[in-house]
């Protein structure tokens, strides 16, 4: 049985169409996915694709408008009581920028104290050496416990929300974009730290992310969603390794690389980012208008996700 | 593509030879100081730097380690409290250091152009983006028809519909497109210099290849030089031809893109580009740099980048190291950057 079970998630939010008419429209568009316990699984997607959404849904702070979340066999909807404690201890989140998500006004050792104390897990007297083990883990000197957020670095404060969200031992971690706001040789000490605690807590990992090289560094399977669907899913190897639909090879054909020099030749045109006609209602292809190989029919039939062999789905007319 | 190539390599071949006419951009010993309560902060401290003509140079580094606050004081753009800064500035023959304000207006936005992260924030939110790029093109020149210039330029950065569009607001826009009025109004009076300061950094990656497609276009059309200051070293392989590695307040290293990328010889920039996580190769496990940028305020004695150094020694902690050659055109900054010394 897989850790997290998601069938079908729609999350819809109050917007207005392309002729300005207030409707509803969906981040999420349908999305299922599983995550094994202990698997590190990346979601991918631009602003605005619904990657961050998602995230939120899955962990139940985002209303579902249809489809289910299950956690351990568990329907999120239907839970209460016991089930729902322990699945807000087994479930935890990182978020992006670690000032907005730490109380400037809590010394560090007491924000993490804090969850140990709501959740009842350590005894008063031994919060304290708890939460000191918890900085250690994350690489941080444990004195630093009784300093404020504002006495850190981006980094030391990226390590300080990770180590809360250790503090409740969860089976999953969600990590919304933890490094797009660091410098490049803290986000590798930071995408080291993740995925060593992943691989030695034997805790599942759902990085969301814009950047492919970050997920291609950390997670075993991916997800590419555009316009809150998932347009590829599958083992990170083959998706970034043979992209199959036209949007994974503009993304990776998009990323800078090292070994680039001057030049890109082959970069497929068509990079402008455009809504489909009489979007939200737009049935075809939510990629129709920027794909380099449309066809009419595109705009007509909406592709479902295909299976291409065991660990690689794509949703594309063409593949 | 292959006729940017070539422009590319030939200017490689260029800068390598005495054939160049003098660099338009030319800065010397540059200092930047500011006062704090621990005392003067010295934010750039002696930075060499020089760009010819029709040239992209990048400047890299970490936050804090100078490479905004040398692009602003090419325009002495540079405020703060107690600011001192020395040195020599010379930008198309103008010494910018011993100015007069009225002189250097001029040449703001004419000779020299700017870019910047967010454009949302560089905009003004209650104004017409038609009549902001207009305001650049009335200060600047002498156009009869400034509307008919204000709709070709949003049409050269390739805005939809420039005719309708011009009265627009800037929240009618997408951050992409916002970033394409930043440029139009960068452009509005040809500068020889654009400097763009992590123009991309706020835009997604297909955005971004857009946004560069289009600057290397325009550079090669309207013969402009472009100083691209980012921490991103994927862009400067593809967008740049030399490229300066800052840390601290201090160059490290510079030389040609190929050379510094391909055969870094300063331990921060071989850090730097081992925690590049890689999208086209499997890398087992990235090194990173273990510790974190020097507070301006408290350096390091000797080499600035001896704490966080893999090759320390004794002598890092006590000399700081002079720019040494490496090959022509290739500096750094390092003891021990020959690996048998």
């Amino acid at each position: 049985m897989s850790l997290l079970e998601a069938k079908s998630v729609t999350v819809r939010f109050q917007g207005h169409d392309d002729a300005g008419r207030r409707c509803l429209w969906a981040a999420v568009d349908g999305v299922s996915l599983s995550v094994a316990e202990g698997e590190r699984v990346g979601i991918i997607g631009e602003s605005g694709s619904g990657k961050t959404t998602l995230g939120k849904a899955l962990l139940g702070l985002e209303p579902l408008a249809g489809g289910e979340v299950s956690f351990r066999g568990h329907s999120l909807s239907g839970m209460g009581g016991a089930v729902l404690e322990s699945f807000r201890r087994g479930a935890q989140m990182i978020f992006q920028d670690p000032m907005g998500s730490l109380n400037p006004r809590l010394t560090v050792g007491s924000a993490i104290e804090e969850v140990l104390a709501v959740h009842r897990l350590v005894p008063r007297l031994e919060r304290k050496n708890r939460v000191r083990e918890l900085l250690h883990q994350v690489g941080l000197d444990s004195d630093y416990a009784g300093r404020y957020p504002h006495e850190f670095s981006g980094g030391q404060r990226q390590r300080i929300g990770i180590a809360r969200g250790l503090a409740l031992d969860p089976a999953l971690l969600v990590a919304d974009e933890p490094v797009s706001a660091l410098d490049v040789s803290v986000q590798a000490q930071i995408l080291n730290l993740i995925r060593d605690l992943s691989v030695q807590r034997g805790m599942a990992l759902l990085l969301v992310a814009h950047d492919l090289a970050v997920v291609n560094y950390v997670c075993q399977r991916v997800l590419i969603m555009y316009k809150g669907r998932v347009v590829e899913e599958g083992l990170t190897a083959d998706v970034f390794g043979s992209p199959r639909h036209p949007y994974t090879q503009l993304l990776k054909s998009a990323v800078p690389d090292l070994d680039d020099s001057g030049g890109l030749g082959a970069l497929p045109r068509r990079l402008e980012k455009t809504n489909p006609p009489n979007y939200p209602n737009f049935i075809g292809c939510p990629f129709a208008p920027r794909c380099h190989c449309v066809t009419q029919y595109c705009f007509t039939e909406r592709p479902e996700l295909k299976q291409l062999n065991t660990n690689h789905r794509v949703s594309c007319h063409f593949v | 593509m292959s006729r940017l190539q070539a422009a590319r390599k030939s200017l490689m071949t260029d800068c390598l030879s005495d054939m160049r006419p003098s660099p338009i951009v030319e800065v010397h010993e540059l200092r930047i100081r500011f006062a704090s309560d621990d005392g003067a902060v010295k934010a750039v401290d002696g930075v060499d730097l020089t760009i010819h003509e029709n040239e992209t140079v990048a400047l890299v580094g970490e936050s804090g380690c100078g490479k905004s606050l040398t692009a602003l004081a090419l325009a002495r753009l540079v405020t703060g409290p107690g600011l001192e800064i020395s040195g020599h500035i010379r930008i198309d023959g103008n010494d910018i250091l011993n100015m007069s304000d009225s002189a250097l207006r001029a040449l703001r936005g004419a000779t020299l152009s700017y870019i910047f992260q967010d454009p949302a924030a560089s905009l003004n939110p209650v104004k017409r983006v038609g009549d902001q790029i207009a305001e650049m093109i009335r200060l600047h020149r002498k156009v009869s028809d400034v509307t008919a210039e204000v709709i070709r330029l949003m049409g050269l950065v390739g805005l939809p519909q420039p005719e309708r569009r011009w009265r627009d607001y800037p929240h009618q826009f997408s951050g992409g497109m916002q970033q394409r009025v930043m440029i139009a109004m960068a452009l509005a009076c040809h500068p020889k210099i654009l400097v763009a300061d992590e123009p991309t950094t706020a835009l997604d990656v297909t955005i971004q290849a857009q946004i560069f497609d289009l600057l290397r276009d325009l550079q090669v059309q309207m013969k402009m030089t472009v100083l691209l200051i980012t921490h991103n070293l994927g862009l400067v392989a593809r967008n740049a031809s030399r490229v300066y590695v800052m840390y601290a307040g201090r160059v490290m290293e510079s030389g040609l893109v190929e050379g510094v990328l391909r055969n870094p010889a300063h331990p921060y920039t071989k850090g730097l580009l081992a925690a590049v996580p890689r999208l086209n190769r499997a890398v087992e496990r990235m090194t990173g740099i273990d510790g974190t940028v020097p507070h301006p305020g408290r350096m390091p004695s000797g080499c600035r980048f001896h704490p966080r150094c893999t090759m320390v020694s004794e002598r890092c902690r006590v000399t700081e190291p002079e720019l040494e050659i490496v090959e022509e055109g290739h500096e750094v900054r390092c003891h021990y950057w020959k690996p048998n010394r």
